[in-house]
């Protein structure tokens, strides 16, 4: 029953935006789980992505009342996720872009081969995100998973595009070695 | 470009659907923070005896007003009495 579960959500929306307690932890029982799934991408820790998912989760009850279109939460809620971890990180100088000409001249386009993915546990592949260097865990999360071009990743970190896309192929390097590395390990142990 | 956007697309696909449990004290903390805040009004003994420290504040700033005014009065050069043995005596 797509139609009831949408208008469902818009009812609990609109329950939202009058500060109804009941819709508010309707609302927040609806999205919990999967908003906290995007927040541990993001995060270095499970500590650092419950941070993030209580800060955002605030703004988007605050914010709720400007929503126009209630058909739009979940992209809405995701942005204002996404824009809180980025703040997060710069909040607590843990934010680091590599941003210089030498570096923008060191992109090249890779054609690294990444089927080792489709052998490799989705939790194998998020320890390797999660460990990443943040500025990396953030390109790789915007621009692999989340599917931003160079130019509005550009915008919401505040870089230019050419580092954004230097910075996108110095994280691909580091995900292919770290992915390598499990490979190697699964031969060695039979 | 190929690879890249194979490779974006696994990942997409790869985490599309994940979940995870937040703690119970995450609702607790959130649900605290967009509480609407109550305007906190005073006990009403508090608001009485702010009223009677303020009244007895301004009854005696008057009292001693009128203290001091009274202390301070002009006299009257005909009402005063100067008894002194020079007073009148032709020297």
């Amino acid at each position: 029953m797509p139609y009831s579960e949408k208008k469902e959500v818009i009812d609990l929306v609109r329950g939202c935006q009058q500060q109804n307690p009941q819709a508010q932890a309707a609302f927040y029982n609806l999205y919990k789980r999967r908003f906290l799934g995007i927040c541990r991408r993001y995060a270095h820790t499970t500590f650092e992505a419950e941070d993030i998912f209580q800060e955002a989760f605030i703004k988007v009850f605050k914010q709720i009342h400007l929503l126009k279109t209630p058909q739009t939460v979940s992209i809405w809620i995701k942005s204002i996720l996404i824009r809180t971890a980025i703040d997060y990180f710069r909040k607590n100088n843990a934010f680091y872009v590599y941003e210089n000409a030498e570096n923008e001249a060191h992109f090249i386009e890779s054609e690294s081969d990444f089927s080792i993915l489709d052998a490799l546990e989705k939790e194998q592949v998020l320890s390797i995100i999660m460990k990443m260097p943040e500025g990396y865990r953030l390109i790789v999360n915007l621009y692999l998973i989340d599917g931003y071009e160079h130019a509005e990743i550009a915008e919401m970190l505040g870089i230019s595009v050419g580092t954004s896309k230097s910075q996108l192929s110095r994280a691909k390097d580091y995900l292919r070695k770290q992915l390598h590395a499990i490979d190697l390990k699964k031969y060695e142990n039979g | 470009m190929k690879m890249d956007k194979e490779l974006r697309q696994k990942m997409a696909e790869m985490f599309e659907d994940m979940e995870a449990e937040p703690q119970i004290e995450s609702w607790e903390n959130i649900a605290n923070a967009i509480r609407p805040e109550t305007k906190k009004r005073l006990p009403l003994w508090v608001l009485c005896a702010f009223f009677a420290l303020l009244l007895g504040g301004i009854s005696g700033v008057f009292y001693g007003l009128y203290r001091s005014s009274s202390a301070n009065s002009i006299v009257s050069p005909k009402s005063v009495k100067i008894k002194s043995p020079y007073f009148g005596r032709k020297m």
